[in-house]
């Protein structure tokens, strides 16, 4: 028995089934491996600089922000803002398998790639001081502070060899800075006099110095370094005068060049290789275009042509009239209503009780056509009782297949059904040619 | 003229050949020009050696009427003027949707040497009105068969198409009438009708309560009362020309086979000594022409029907029949042609078929789709055929529903096929005459 409708109607749910759980793997490999969440976390934390960008740009001073795939030009950028989230530079992701509330290391970046971007343009690098409990709890609390020596060995991977941090008590410490009260909670400063050859104090703060700019082998222009990130990041722009001295500090930093100020939260660098042999200007002029035109493509064409020409040349004429369109809707809107009708009966899932409810109808015509209509209830049993004084074997087989799927079509599976109607069918082929046409 | 799909084979392929020279042959031009001049040589041969469309003649005609369901032949002559025909010749005719030739390419194949052929061209016709023919198309290949000739000829040729009167004038209504004016048709009611005829000798074997004891006695010999059905009755055929009845069923539509039962009804009520008059509603009432004896109504009838055009609206059963009540002056038998969708649909139908019942003699005449019954008992048992089976089963019960409530009515029901409508009615007819119901 053919049965296509039905296998296309089970089947239809399950290519959509497997595109849905790919697309959902597919999202679910993104989001993990690609680290996006984690990444937005921490620039909306208490210690992201997600704020900074808008700050500026409410102050008139233009700031770009970075993106993970769009990167502007470095010869386009004055002054670049580097938050570090990373307390070792020659180690990789070493705290993401841990409790995320101990991670020191939130976003990873090499040592090679944060020399090439203090290279590139003046940077001022906001070390670290929060670890990830910061930004899971929110909450200032001593607890959530990076050990002064796991700093001063990053001090060390960044040439400041031999600096001394200094770490304030758990409160606000307030100092007045260009006419701004800057106030720090733990401040944390660098220790001037343990400042190296080449490196200077830019911001005093206290006893310590907040920024310190060193000069870069090989560049002409300097490096600073913020000992307290709180100065720029998101819960310390909110603080006292904190915004207005960082509007005031990067002004500062950046000179006279008016070019934007970017903000970079990405670990990569912006131009990754530079390959200038690959790209070649071509002169393109009609000499190009001509050599389509000349032996062998003039034969290519005028082949193509005169095929063309011959195809339509005989698609172009007719023999004989239009046809006409296939079926007008009057005709064929019986048919098409009892299709409709069809399929929405297969589309129910009830193919028991319509088998069920077939073979009894069959069994009811087959004694109407014996017996007359209006027989009501016993129109099976005497139409069966009538083929019984013919064969009688016949007339048991085939009320006992009938009354079976009468009776337990609706509870069978489909090749269970398929077998017994099969059967049924057979049956009824014998009774049809002893009886009479069904 | 157009090339034949052996010219386009050989086309295409020099086509491929000419692209393996341009690749292969630094100076290929020249052969793969020789290649196409060859080509072009033996096309232009074969086009010389082939009969021009202008050598021949072509001669058609057409009946100038005929009965709509019928086929008719379209009788032609095709003639040379060089001594030979092509050996294959094809036509197709132009026609409009009142014709439809039985296959749509007719093939004639003339032996050699023979410069003339005779076609006959069956040709179906589908509805009532003028059928059209305006254009003869020819196909036949050339000498070497690389291209096809296209002639065609305007033709012009009309047919009228009339409703089916062929029962009535081959005389298969007289002969089915025969009982009822003969007497041969058993009678259910005893004395063959109510109106006196004549009277004759009486014979052993007739009923004694037949002989007129006063008459006997004048005449001193038994003589009996012979009497009739009754004559002088109207009969109002009351046809629906809405949509529904624009369905085909078979060849024709349901309006086309209401109409030629009508057709052999007027007669059979003519010949039955009735008053025949007509009525059409669709959207709303239209020509009533009024009670007539019947052979001066069938003339009248038969015009009205031929200008009948099904109506793309539903048809409004109580404007119609209402109107119908309110003409009809005195009891008749109302033959209503009428279809329906649904038990729903019809219940404007039943409700106004029971006001009209209430003074005269109804007559439902329903015609039964065979294809309805074809789906319903499908010869193989596939998911598709048992859901196709039970809903067109759903289609017929619910029909049936309708007919039976109407029954219960009081209202004769006639459901039956087209192939049966005419003789069916003829019954009915003869029927309610010689039961005197009307």
């Amino acid at each position: 028995m053919s049965d296509n409708p039905a296998q296309t109607s089970r089947s239809g749910p399950a290519p959509f089934l497997v595109v849905g759980a790919l697309l959902l793997a597919g999202l679910l490999l993104l989001v993990t491996q690609s680290g996006i969440l984690s990444d937005r976390q921490v620039d909306r934390s208490p210690i992201g600089v997600q704020a900074l960008g808008a700050w500026l740009d409410a102050n008139d001073i233009a700031a770009t922000n970075s993106h993970p795939r769009l990167s502007p030009a470095v010869a386009d950028l004055s002054f670049r803002v580097l938050p570090l989230y990373d307390t070792n530079l020659v180690r990789f992701d070493a705290d993401r398998d841990g409790d995320p509330a101990d991670a020191e290391t939130m976003r990873d970046i090499t040592a090679a790639n944060l020399r090439t971007k203090l290279d590139e343009i003046p940077t001022l690098v906001l070390l670290p001081k929060w670890n990830g409990a910061m930004i899971e709890t929110e909450v200032a609390h001593e607890q959530s502070l990076i050990p002064l020596a796991r700093i001063e060995a990053l001090t060390r991977q960044l040439d400041l060899a031999g600096v001394e941090m200094v770490r304030g008590v758990a409160e606000f410490y307030e100092d007045r800075q260009g006419g701004h009260d800057l106030a720090l909670f733990h401040a944390q400063v660098f220790n001037p006099s343990t400042l190296p050859d080449g490196c200077r104090a830019e911001v005093p703060y206290g006893l310590g110095a907040l920024v310190a700019s060193c000069t870069l082998a090989g560049a002409n222009h300097r490096a600073y370094f913020a000992s307290d990130p709180d100065i720029l990041n998101n819960h310390g722009l909110a603080v006292a005068d904190n915004a207005a001295y960082a509007v005031r500090l990067l002004t500062d930093l950046r000179g006279t060049d008016a070019n934007p100020i970017y903000i970079d939260r990405s670990p990569d660098l912006l131009t990754r290789m530079d390959r200038v042999d690959e790209r070649q200007e071509y002169d393109r002029g009609f000499e190009e275009l001509e050599r389509f035109f000349e032996y062998p493509f003039t034969l290519f064409w005028a082949a193509l042509l005169i095929v063309l020409a011959m195809l339509f040349w005989r698609g172009a004429l007719r023999f004989g009239p239009l046809r006409q369109a296939a079926g007008q809707g009057r005709n064929i809107s019986k048919r098409a209503a009892i299709a409709a009708k069809a399929r929405l009966l297969r589309l129910s899932g009830n193919d028991g009780r319509m088998v069920s409810d077939f073979v009894r109808a069959q069994l009811q015509d087959l004694a109407h056509r014996s017996f007359g209509r209006d027989l009501g209830s016993e129109a099976e049993a005497r139409f069966l009782a009538l083929l019984a004084r013919r064969d009688p074997d016949l007339a048991r087989d085939f009320g006992a297949s009938a009354r079976n799927l009468i009776d337990n079509a609706p509870g069978m599976a489909p090749v269970q059904l398929n077998r017994a109607l099969g059967q049924y069918h057979s049956l009824l082929t014998k009774v049809v040619e002893h009886h009479g046409p069904v | 003229m157009r090339p034949s799909r052996r010219l386009v084979a050989l086309v295409l392929a020099l086509a491929a050949a000419t692209v393996l020279i341009g690749v292969f042959r630094l100076d290929g031009g020249v052969m793969a020009g020789a290649l196409w001049a060859v080509l072009v040589v033996v096309a232009i041969c074969d086009l010389a050696l082939s009969h021009a469309a202008k050598t021949l003649q072509v001669e058609a005609d057409l009946p100038s009427t005929g009965y709509v369901g019928h086929t008719v032949t379209l009788d032609g002559r095709i003639a040379s003027r060089r001594r030979s025909l092509p050996r294959r010749i094809e036509i197709r005719l132009t026609h409009d949707g009142k014709l439809a030739p039985e296959t749509e390419t007719s093939i004639e194949t003339p032996r050699p040497g023979q410069a003339e052929v005779a076609f006959r061209l069956a040709l179906v016709l589908r509805e009532r009105g003028v059928g059209h023919l305006s254009r003869l198309s020819l196909r036949y290949g050339s000498a070497l068969g690389l291209f096809e000739v296209l002639p065609t000829w305007p033709l012009d040729l009309s047919i009228e198409i009339v409703p089916d009167v062929a029962p009535v004038l081959n005389g298969e209504i007289q002969s089915q009438m025969l009982p009822l004016l003969d007497g041969l048709k058993d009678m259910k009611l005893r004395g063959e009708g109510s109106e006196f005829h004549q009277l004759r000798d009486f014979q052993p074997g007739m009923d004694p309560r037949s002989i007129d004891w006063k008459r006997s006695a004048r005449m001193r010999d038994l003589v009996a009362r012979e009497t009739r059905a009754e004559r002088n009755h109207q009969i109002i055929l009351s046809v629906d020309s809405g949509h529904l009845m624009a369905e085909r069923i078979g060849k024709l539509r349901k309006l086309d086979h209401a109409i030629n039962a009508s057709l052999a009804l007027t007669w059979a009520g003519a010949l039955g000594g009735d008053n025949v008059g007509f009525f059409n509603f669709a959207s709303r009432p239209q020509q009533f022409i009024p009670p007539r004896p019947g052979r001066r109504a069938f003339g009248h009838v038969q015009k009205r029907s031929i200008e009948l055009e099904a109506e793309t609206a539903e048809t409004n059963h109580t404007l119609g029949l209402t109107h119908l009540n309110g003409v009809l002056n005195r009891r008749s038998l109302v033959v209503v042609f009428s279809d329906f969708v649904d038990s729903v649909t019809a219940e404007l139908l039943v409700e106004n078929l029971a006001v009209i019942a209430r003074q005269h003699l109804v007559l439902y005449v329903v015609l039964r789709d065979p294809e309805l019954d074809s789906l319903m008992r499908p010869t193989d048992i596939s998911m598709g055929r048992i859901a196709e089976a039970v809903s067109a089963r759903q289609m017929l019960q619910e029909r049936q529903a309708v007919l039976d409530r109407l029954r219960r009515l009081g209202i004769l029901c006639l459901d039956t096929t087209p192939d049966r409508l005419t003789a069916g009615l003829i019954s009915r007819y003869i029927d309610i005459k010689s039961q005197e119901l009307i």
